[in-house]
């Protein structure tokens, strides 16, 4: 036992003279940040303040006693994400542990069961739609317009108090699902557009997309956030819905790159066996090229997903309290001005979770698309 | 494929026919191009209508004329161009009592500043991480995976909050600073003796430094084959020469009661942004470098190893030539949205083109007009950084050289 | 060709869009809406911020929100608080997404010349004041010579700063600015700024509420008055004056010795004044554009501006300000809170 791991060690860390430098740099330092790290967090960290300040950091501003809406709505969408999950893994009684973890944890750390009853109410739902979608092959067939029917009614349950108190970590997603799911299909006409046969067609899309490319997205969300209720007075269009057509337009553009990709990748020959076949080029877009496509973008399309939502931070900009502004808001208070680091690494941690949760998917997104072409 | 060779496919019709057949779907081609754009100018047109009126509406005004005025307000460091007395513009150091346009063009130079040294930077480091996960050093491997993965997956808003607050102000203040042969390191920056010209305009001075500067360049771009060697101890011997004789002089930085005066200097600020996009952006590029890696033929190791080569050599010298070919236009686009995420030096209060908009529209209250200066100066900075990684990549990757 | 058919119903659904704008007044605008969509801050303890453990917004400049819903639709709770930031509030008020902003904004010439927007009248006097970590040893402004002075991006501070460094001749201090107030405390804790500098009511806040107050001294000097100021968009006196004699009515309230506790007694009132005052008999509100008993429906929400100030700043509060010896006192008092002629 000694034995192999004195030989492991040898072989791993100090196999040349080049790799026990870098060994003896390298672990002392490791160590040395692992056990500061550990000493502030269980020692000199006051947690108490994410606890208590917890409604706060998922919902922001959301009024308090109308609450269960937006605990219902993270309900509905953990369903919808946990059913989309199921389509491509099949759920294991193991995932579903896990996920009961949160809650546990939440009960633990909280005390009241009335505290850890939305968090529960999330993760079983979650669990519910994993296991549909995995065991009933049937409910897949469903799924996008139960998904959109799901969305209706976030929207409906959400909306009396107010859009604009949407917040917290709720609104980081909300904002990240609206946003992937309407980039796709503009970002995939754009690339259309981009490979059109009018020049005209062509040039605009490129300019379009490249001049997205080129700006940062703090200020496409600013410039929409001035100029809709300028161009559009009597729409009154909420703060949260012009940060989302901001963020739809410039994201966009990356979905047309990334989709346009797919669509160079499918074999020209595909293209002209079906035109010779005598389709219209709008079948042969749709039901050849555009799947095969799409097939291919898949795992980047969730990678930008995961882009999406770090960026979503940047809607502080135009006055709206997402999760990381919401941990802002804590800290504005002057009791609290000392927990910084507390409150910044709840955030951290929990951006750090969520973005492996969505990393991983798109890792075996990939996997599971290359093993379907084989 | 164009319209043309399709009807030519179906032709199975007589030559006038197909003529005739030819010009009408030219037309109608024709007569699409032109409407579509006929309707996005149209479009674009009635949009600026729009704007414009919408503004007169609400009572907004919309005039570049504020550009002029003083600014007002202090930037806590940047360099500017004024119109100074001789026919060059003045390039100096900030004042409050320089225009609007200054205040615009400090921060397009801070912007510049720190995309120009975090694109070599994180190229680096990011070589290094993508290099670093194929180690065969367990600790070294699985650390390089562990800090890609978790800087990829978390906002770089948050990062670099975490930078500055929790590492770069965890530096000791001025006074119990530690001085290193005139190395400063404080929260209030980071100071380094800087060379300063104390030649005057004595003849002997400036020819040196003329030689150094041609040294330099015959170094770079080594016109004579193995020339490099000699230019770069030339440059050396003249630029000792240049110390000798008083030509140039350490700068030294000396500490005084709130801040250091002489020497050069990085601002907490400026490194904690940097330091927060190198690693950022590194994190990026070691995934592409490492999957580069990934996809060249594993018997490429297989011969290097059999020719004896060491690890260190077939790394250096057979995968990372062949590495940079393919990876260049993806580093093109990392190095576009670097630059663009120098806009979040305002959560830290670094004056980059961003934060002195939003000072700008503060103070005069001009919003519309800032930001369309910002967005055609990042569109500008994007361009010259693609434009920049195109060129490398033609002299890279040459016509008709397969990948 | 379907494109061109889309693209031209673009343009015409644009062209429907732009024309046909309403000009009317915005006091019409929320008396149709029923509600008042009111721009305040909610990182600002004191005057605008949201109490994380009930989950409420509270503050002066809340408070002023709901006394304009009370008097203009007679309902405190028909208010929407929309956040705005010290960069998005002038623009959030030009383009009508807000109403009003309430957010703690300081009146001066070039935000009223340059950005359309009438200011309202001063609902608070506050001082640009300085603080610096006791062991620093600064006592006063002057010791700043070449020190690094930290403020909030956008604030009046920034230019005040200036103006003082160019007054006083000095050339190697800073002015440094953070998004935030946090961002500026943390700064000021870890040493990168010699001093903070800001309203000198947030800084009593800050240096009131930290861990170990003493550890922060608030310099004597006020480098610059900062007085407070609600704001509308300009051209737009039907909705400023209501807006003006509600914020005046709170102030007469206090004079005339009206509180949310005594007004049930006072509605019952002999006293012609008072009887006109809160409109039970007559009242100023109809010319306004307002119910007559618009007054009566702003104390009955949020008190006299006594109890407003009381509530959110007052020696009871986290905040600790006294009104006494300010100009925020009652000007019977020897204050500047003072209200024109009613009658």
């Amino acid at each position: 036992m000694i034995a192999t791991s004195i030989k492991w060690t040898r072989h791993n860390l100090f196999g040349k003279p080049f790799d026990v430098v870098l060994s003896l740099l390298v672990i002392p330092g490791v160590l040395w940040l692992a056990y500061s790290i550990t000493d502030w967090a269980f020692v000199s960290a006051k947690w108490g303040i994410i606890v208590q300040s917890l409604r706060v950091l998922m919902i922001g501003v959301f009024p308090a006693d109308q609450a269960w809406r937006a605990w219902t709505a993270s309900a509905i969408i953990g369903a919808i994400l946990g059913a989309g999950l199921g389509c491509v893994f099949s759920f294991k009684p193991h995932h579903g542990l896990v996920l009961l973890l949160v809650p546990v944890l939440l009960l633990i750390v909280h005390g009241g069961l009335g505290n850890a009853l939305p968090a529960t109410g999330t993760v079983a739902s979650t669990i519910l739609g994993w296991a549909l979608t995995s065991y009933v092959p049937l409910s897949r067939k469903v799924l996008p317009a139960a998904a959109f029917t799901g969305f209706i009614v976030i929207v409906a349950i959400m909306a009396p108090p107010g859009v604009g108190l949407w917040g917290g970590l709720l609104l980081s997603v909300l904002l990240t699902l609206v946003t992937s799911v309407l980039s796709l299909p503009i970002g995939i006409l754009l690339a259309f557009g981009r490979q059109s046969r009018l020049s005209s067609l062509r040039i605009i899309c490129t300019w379009y997309i490249e001049v997205m490319r080129s700006v940062p997205l703090i200020l496409v969300v600013y410039w929409i956030w001035i100029l809709m209720p300028v161009l559009a007075p009597q729409w009154g269009l909420a703060d949260v819905a012009r940060g989302m057509i901001g963020f739809t337009i410039f994201y966009s553009a990356y979905v047309a790159e990334y989709v346009r990709s797919g669509l160079q990748a499918v074999p020209r020959a595909q293209t002209e066996a079906a035109r010779s076949l005598g389709m219209s080029e709008f079948d042969i877009n749709r039901s050849i090229v555009l799947p095969q496509a799409l097939r291919v973008v898949v795992a980047p399309l969730v990678g930008n997903v995961l882009d999406i939502f770090n960026s979503a931070p940047l809607v502080f900009i135009i006055g709206l309290t997402d999760f990381l502004r919401a941990g802002q808001m804590i800290l504005a208070n002057p009791q609290y001005g000392d927990r910084t680091f507390e409150v910044l690494s709840f955030l951290l941690a929990t951006y750090f979770v969520i973005g492996s949760m969505i990393t991983y998917a798109a890792r075996k997104l990939e996997d599971h698309m290359a093993t379907g072409t084989r | 494929m164009t319209i043309h060779e399709t009807s030519a496919v179906r032709g199975m019709v007589d030559h006038d026919h197909l003529k005739s057949r030819r010009l009408r779907n030219r037309i109608r081609h024709e007569a699409i191009q032109f409407g579509v754009i006929a309707i996005v100018v149209a479009l674009l047109g009635l949009l600026a209508y729009a704007v414009k009126s919408g503004l007169a509406e609400k009572g907004i005004r919309f005039s570049f004329s504020f550009l002029a005025n003083t600014a007002g307000f202090d930037i806590s460091e940047g360099w500017t161009l004024t119109s100074g007395e001789s026919f060059l513009p003045d390039f100096t150091l900030f004042s409050p009592d320089m225009t609007v346009a200054s205040a615009f063009v400090t921060g397009i130079f801070n912007t510049a500043k720190v995309a120009f040294l975090a694109i070599i930077l994180s190229t680096v480091l990011g070589t290094m991480l993508g290099v670093g996960r194929l180690s065969t050093n367990w600790v070294v491997r699985n650390l390089c995976f562990w800090i890609v993965e978790f800087v990829r997956n978390t906002p770089l808003l948050i990062q670099l909050v975490f930078w500055y607050f929790a590492v770069v102000l965890r530096f000791p203040p001025m006074a119990s600073a530690a001085h290193f042969y005139g190395l400063i390191v404080s929260q209030q920056g980071v100071y380094v003796p800087a060379l300063s010209w104390v030649g005057g305009d004595s003849m002997f001075s400036i020819a040196l430094v003329t030689l150094i500067l041609v040294s330099v360049v015959g170094a770079i771009f080594d016109p004579i084959k193995g020339m490099r060697r000699v230019c770069v101890a030339a440059a050396v011997i003249y630029f000792a020469l240049l110390f000798v004789t008083g030509g140039v002089e350490l700068n030294f930085p000396v500490a005084n009661k709130f801040k250091a005066s002489g020497g050069t200097s990085i601002s907490p600020e400026m490194a904690a942004l940097l330091l927060a996009i190198v690693v950022n952006s590194a994190s990026f590029i070691a995934e592409t470098v490492r999957g580069a890696i990934d996809a060249l033929p594993k018997s490429q190791w297989e011969a290097a190893a059999s020719l004896g080569l060491s690890r260190r050599y077939t790394v250096n010298d057979i995968v990372l030539p062949q590495v940079f070919r393919v990876v260049l236009p993806s580093f093109g686009n990392q190095y576009i949205s670097l630059a663009k995420n120098t806009a979040l030096g305002i959560a830290v209060g670094y004056p980059d083109l961003f934060n002195i908009y939003g000072t700008i529209a503060n103070q005069t209250g001009h919003s519309l007009e800032g930001i369309i200066i910002v967005m055609a100066s990042y569109l500008i900075l994007s361009w010259i950084i693609s434009t920049l990684v195109y060129w490398a990549n033609r002299r890279l990757n040459p016509m008709g050289v397969p990948r | 060709m379907n494109l061109l058919k889309i693209l031209t119903a673009g343009v015409f659904a644009a062209a429907a869009f732009s024309a046909a704008q309403v000009s009317a007044s915005v006091l019409d605008t929320v008396k149709q809406r029923g509600v008042l969509n009111c721009g305040t801050d909610n990182t600002a303890p004191g005057f605008g911020y949201l109490n994380t453990t009930t989950g409420q917004m509270e503050g002066l400049d809340v408070d002023f929100c709901k006394a304009v819903a009370a008097g203009v639709l007679g309902d405190a709770s028909k208010v929407k608080f929309i956040t705005v930031t010290d960069k998005s509030r002038f623009d959030a008020v030009l383009t009508g997404q807000v109403d009003v902003v309430f957010a703690h904004t300081t009146i001066k010439p070039a935000r009223e010349s340059s950005i359309s927007i009438d200011f309202l009248p001063i609902n608070f006097y506050d001082g640009t004041g300085l603080m610096v970590k006791t062991d620093a040893g600064i006592k006063e402004f002057a010791d700043l010579d070449g020190a690094t002075i930290c403020t909030t991006q956008g604030s009046a501070t920034e230019t005040v700063l200036t103006a003082a460094f160019k007054a006083r001749g000095w050339k190697d201090s800073k002015v440094l600015t953070y998004e935030n107030l946090e961002k500026l405390f943390s700064a000021l804790n870890s040493g990168r700024c010699n001093a903070m500098s800001t309203d000198k009511s947030a800084l009593a806040a800050w240096a009131g509420n930290a861990p170990k107050p003493t550890d922060y001294l608030i310099l004597p000097d006020t480098l610059d008055k900062s007085p407070f100021g609600g704001f509308v968009a300009a051209n737009d006196s039907k909705w400023r004056n209501a807006l003006r004699w509600i914020e005046y009515g709170l102030f007469q309230a206090e004079e005339s010795d009206i509180t949310q506790a005594n007004l049930a007694e006072k509605l019952k009132s002999e006293d012609p004044f008072v009887q006109k005052f809160l409109g039970v008999d007559g009242g100023y509100g109809k010319d306004f554009g307002l119910p007559d008993d618009f007054i009566a429906q702003a104390i009955k929400a949020v008190g006299n501006y006594g109890e407003v100030y009381d509530r959110n700043l007052g020696p009871k509060t986290k905040m600790y300000l006294d009104r006494k010896g300010t100009p925020n006192a009652l000007w019977t008092q020897g204050g500047a809170i003072y209200s024109p002629l009613w009658n």
